[in-house]
């Protein structure tokens, strides 16, 4: 439902008032469809150039490809958009400056998750050593497939087990 | 109806204060009629939520075009279900409905555990009933849904072209749905945590909420993409946007918490993480429901902005400083009761899926909010696109599906290298073939790559049932096909675990199938002329344009071949609906032939008929919709009752008698 | 995740984070929610800006030139205005604050500094719309539509009103998102500019 209103937004923009149909066929190199799928379309919620239908998103793909038939490179048109509209219209914010911040965030995040890991499974093994003895593990019941099937009887048969 | 609904709201507002209170003094000073009133509050106050909703649904249903609500929403001309699912289709009934279902479900549980679960139920009841306070207050002071107009209009405004749609009936009770449901298992966290009963009476009430609500988003979240994919027509059923982004979170967190639970339940451990998570997974509904009621994400939406954002806010910090709070105050309360003896063990599976699952919610979570960052800290608007969860989010999925093959055969406590490697044998050659069989036909190493992984997941499975069945077999000399029956039926829990990892496997060959291999072209096309895009010829027949009760829908019918072969005709649509014409909305023609959709997109037309198509080849998308059944197939599997066994030594430990409950 | 009861330092330290973490991100949300926030919303034809807002190009950077079929049928261009102030204002006819803004904007131009120059440019629209609104609101001021939209593209506007002021060196100096409220703020932010270029 949120998702919903935020999405009929992205519609009221996407979808214009039907444009007059444009003459000339809208004829994209791959390369320029590419081009139109890394830019965000500036009137819109969410949309890439290439995936919306506004007025400003087709005159821009028509504009990448000119640019390109120009001989443009890719990174010249994707230079010439981020000149005019900023870096936001990037739909890969740049991995340089602050927005660095953005890429490593997760990194770090996992990094931070993995050393809590280790250290909770290195307590835990250490503190565990010493209650090693008293149960039932695998090995004890040799290392072959007929140890695995007697484990999965065992799990099963505990599953079967009463409800209280 | 406006007074008898908003009246039912006061009352319900009055009742749940004094449940509050009634559940506190009760439970403190031991008093347990107080105790019984306070479970009576909880049933009082969704039998009036429920009254309010019949009273907003006669309005609506009796075109009451005196409520403000039922006036910006519904009109004479739209069929009666769009009317009647006009009733979430905005904040204010959206709200009541969050209300409505946290309420129904709490007094189910309540129903179901007020005997068993004695000490903790009158703080379930005050916290469900502290829930639902806010919301009542939401509903009777800053969005009424029962707001009246100064005079009566003839005709209401009509819903929202875009909520027209039967995805639009099934989405959002859903997805609201599953955020509201989160309000049983925070309730039992919060009883928990305030009574210090940590041991194991809370999981065993909670494990089965938990998966309740998991469920129910999940269902949600399918919906939402199928509707995406219907009706926004970009091809896709997923964009990363913020919005989908937060329904996502608690969803990522509930999938950590159902399987961290089971090491909880079998071993002790954890319990304070998955404390963390239930409460985690309550506040982020309550943050998804405050991201998009506030506009606070994607701060352009103007629509959005509404008073509501700040009470939000406030509610959210409420919730998350006394559960903090109380988790700290319990943190020795909450220690384990084992150790963790090797790497290599099933525990050691469980907390790496729950690495992965809690990286994934906080790289999506990251994501999301960083545009607030920068924004602060920059004054400059980024957009954080999908490219970024793509390169963030895929290599943890790519992860995950490789540990959804290992962990499945990981024992518990220690597993043994060589017989774990002997177990992994067969799925891995079985992925292995498969990816590179997939290599040399489609040469993409990444899809290969996710291909393979995701067949050695199947393998897995396939393995696990084959073992149980041959070991139920040989114990009790059942067939397979009934031993496999009798294995599902009797382990709901680790099979239809199983029939959900299958689910995902499904959705997994999907998603590698359409974000891979998605082909697109435009073409401009007279009627009669065609064009073609991979094996496919789209011929263009003709415009239609029609007059419907609603207003006006224009179509580009379509016949599809494949190889020169027809395959049937499809029409792709747009809607122009009356008093919001300026907002036409679409419906995608979608053909699936085999395992493509051929998926046509209505941009432009002119009188002459000629018409700006789109066409995309989208293979194997129609994967994710079975796997979005068989998800719900392994989630009832799940839920269902075990069949009650005869009770065995009444001296068998708690924890274990309480494995074979969901 | 647990630790053990005698690490007490640790038993400390990660609630702390915690709560550091959530008080942060809290704080974030309600700086957001109160800081002013939109300034633009979408409306049938595109984005409107409804907030004044003004931004100065300090780069020095060249105004894109750009030639122009008026209503009128008089082919204009930017060159043709070297020496002499331009300012150009980005507007649609579905876009209510440009309805509010084009009475301001013709007594603007019916009082025009010899040495400047306003052109209007009609963007996101239909042909017979745009003309239409010419004549509701009696413009006589040069102004023509963006047919391929490039002029709009290459003076990166994605929001209407927006109003562009170019020096007389053919220097961008900046651009004013939003509705123009009154004849003196115009004349008082070109000056502003202008002063500061």
């Amino acid at each position: 439902m949120k998702r919903s209103i935020l999405v009929s937004l992205l519609l009221v923009v996407g979808l214009l008032i039907t444009p007059p149909l444009v003459a000339a066929e809208e004829a994209l190199s791959p390369e320029a469809l590419e081009i139109a799928d890394a830019l965000n379309c500036p009137v819109c919620e969410g949309l890439s150039v290439r995936d919306s239908n506004s007025q400003l998103s087709q005159d821009m793909r028509r504009q990448i490809q000119r640019m390109l038939d120009e001989g443009k490179t890719r990174q010249e048109v994707l230079d010439y958009f981020v000149d005019r509209y900023g870096v936001g219209v990037l739909r890969e914010p740049p991995k340089e400056g602050f927005v660095l911040t953005l890429w490593w965030g997760p990194v770090i995040g996992l990094a931070v998750g993995v050393v809590v890991l280790a250290t909770f499974l290195r307590q835990r093994r250490a503190r565990g050593k010493r209650a090693v003895a008293t149960g039932d593990v695998d090995e004890a019941a040799g290392a072959d497939l007929q140890a695995y099937e007697q484990r999965l009887l065992r799990e099963i048969d505990r599953m079967d087990a009463p409800t209280s | 109806m406006a007074q008898l609904g908003s009246g039912a709201l006061i009352v319900a507002l009055a009742l749940a204060v004094y449940g509050i209170v009634a559940g506190v003094v009760g439970a403190r000073r031991r008093i347990p009629e107080l105790v019984e009133s306070s479970i009576r509050a909880v049933w009082g106050v969704t039998l009036l939520v429920l009254v309010a909703v019949a009273a907003l649904l006669t309005a609506f249903l009796t075109h009451d075009y005196r409520l403000e609500y039922v006036f910006g929403r519904s009109s004479r001309d739209m069929p009666v279900y769009y009317v009647a699912a006009a009733f979430y289709g905005g904040q204010e009934g959206s709200l009541l409905y969050w209300a409505m279902i946290a309420g129904l479900l709490s007094s189910l549980a309540l129903y179901l555990h007020r005997k068993r679960d004695r000490a903790l139920i009158p703080y379930v009841a005050a916290t469900v009933l502290s829930v639902e306070t806010f919301l009542l207050l939401m509903l009777t002071i800053v969005a009424s849904p029962f707001t009246l107009l100064p005079m009566t209009p003839p005709d209401g405004q009509g819903l929202n072209p875009l909520l027209r749609d039967p995805g639009m009936i099934l989405h959002p009770p859903f997805l609201l749905g599953g955020f509201a449901s989160f309000t049983v298992p925070f309730g039992f966290a919060m009883a928990a945590l305030i009574t210090g009963r940590l041991g194991d009476d809370w999981i065993r009430a909670i494990r089965r909420w938990a998966l309740v609500a998991w469920g129910i988003l999940g269902v949600g979240l399918l919906f939402g993409a199928w509707w995406a994919y219907h009706v926004l027509g970009w091809g896709g059923y997923w964009g990363w946007d913020p919005v989908e982004n937060v329904a996502l979170l608690p969803w990522l967190t509930a999938t950590a918490f159902i399987h961290s639970i089971i090491v909880q339940e079998r071993r002790g451990m954890l319990k304070v993480w998955n404390m963390a998570l239930i409460v985690a997974s309550f506040a982020l509904s309550v943050f998804g429901t405050f991201t998009v009621r506030s506009g606070l994400i994607a701060s352009v939406h103007s629509f959005a902005v509404s008073p509501i954002g700040p009470w939000f806010l406030g509610y959210l910090a409420v919730v998350v400083a006394v559960s903090v709070a109380l988790l700290i105050y319990r943190l020795p309360g909450l220690q384990s009761d084992r150790a963790i003896e090797s790497v290599v063990s099933r525990e050691s599976g469980f907390l790496l899926n729950n690495l992965l699952f809690t990286a994934m919610a906080f790289a999506t979570f990251w994501g999301t909010v960083f545009p607030l960052i920068t924004e602060l800290v920059r004054e400059t608007k980024l957009t954080v696109g999908p490219p970024f969860y793509k390169q963030v989010n895929g290599p943890l999925l790519f992860a995950m599906m490789v540990l959804m093959g290992v962990g499945p055969l990981l024992a518990w406590r220690r597993s043994t290298p060589r017989l774990l490697l002997r177990n992994l044998l067969w799925p891995g050659v079985a992925g292995l073939v498969a990816g590179a069989g997939f290599l040399v036909l489609a040469g993409n190493p990444l899809a290969a790559a996710s291909i393979a992984v995701t067949v050695f997941a199947v393998g897995t499975i396939v393995l696990e049932y084959w073992r149980g069945a041959r070991v139920r077999r040989a114990n009790t000399g059942e067939p397979y096909p009934l031993a496999v029956a009798m294995l599902v039926r009797k382990n709901g829990r680790r099979y239809g675990g199983y029939i959900v990892h299958l689910a995902v496997a499904i959705m997994a060959i999907g998603i590698i199938g359409s974000s891979f291999f998605q082909v697109e072209r435009q073409f401009t096309l007279r009627p009669g002329e065609s064009g073609t895009i991979g094996p496919y010829t789209l011929t263009y027949q003709r415009l239609d344009n029609r007059v419907t009760r609603e207003g006006q829908q224009v179509a580009a019918v379509v016949d599809i071949a494949k190889n020169g072969e027809p395959r049937g005709t499809v029409e792709t649509l747009r809607f122009f609906y009356r008093n919001y014409e300026n907002q036409p909305t679409a419906r995608m023609g979608i053909k699936t032939i085999g395992i493509d959709d051929v998926y046509l997109v209505l941009d432009q037309w002119d009188e002459n008929g000629t018409v700006g198509l789109r066409a995309y080849i989208n293979p194997m998308v129609s994967w994710i919709w079975v796997g979005g059944a068989v998800y719900v197939l392994g989630m009832i599997t799940v839920l269902w009752p075990a069949p009650q066994p005869v009770r065995r030594g009444a001296t068998r430990p708690v924890r274990e008698a309480v494995l074979s409950e969901a | 995740m647990e630790q053990p009861p005698d690490s007490s330092l640790r038993n400390r330290i990660i609630p702390a984070l915690v709560v550091v973490v959530i008080v942060a991100l809290l704080s974030l949300f309600g700086l957001s929610l109160w800081s002013p926030g939109s300034t633009s919303s979408l409306g049938a034809g595109g984005r409107i800006n409804e907030v004044g807002q003004l931004v100065r190009f300090d780069d020095g950077r060249t105004a894109p030139t750009f030639s122009l079929r008026t209503f009128d049928g008089q082919q204009i261009s930017l060159d043709q205005f070297q020496g002499k102030t331009v300012v150009i204002n980005f507007w649609g006819s579905w876009c209510p604050p440009c309805q509010e803004e084009a009475p301001i904007l013709e007594e603007f131009s019916r009082n025009l500094d010899p040495d400047v120059v306003i052109i209007g440019i009609d963007v996101w629209d239909r042909q017979e719309d745009a003309a239409a609104f010419i004549k509701q609101h009696g413009l006589t001021f040069p102004n023509g539509i963006d047919e391929d939209g490039a002029i709009t593209i290459d003076y990166g506007v994605s929001g209407i009103p927006e109003t562009f002021v170019i020096a007389p060196d053919g220097r961008l100096l900046g651009k004013y998102s939003g509705p123009v409220e009154s004849v003196e703020q115009l004349r008082g932010m070109i000056r502003d500019l202008m002063g500061a270029g």
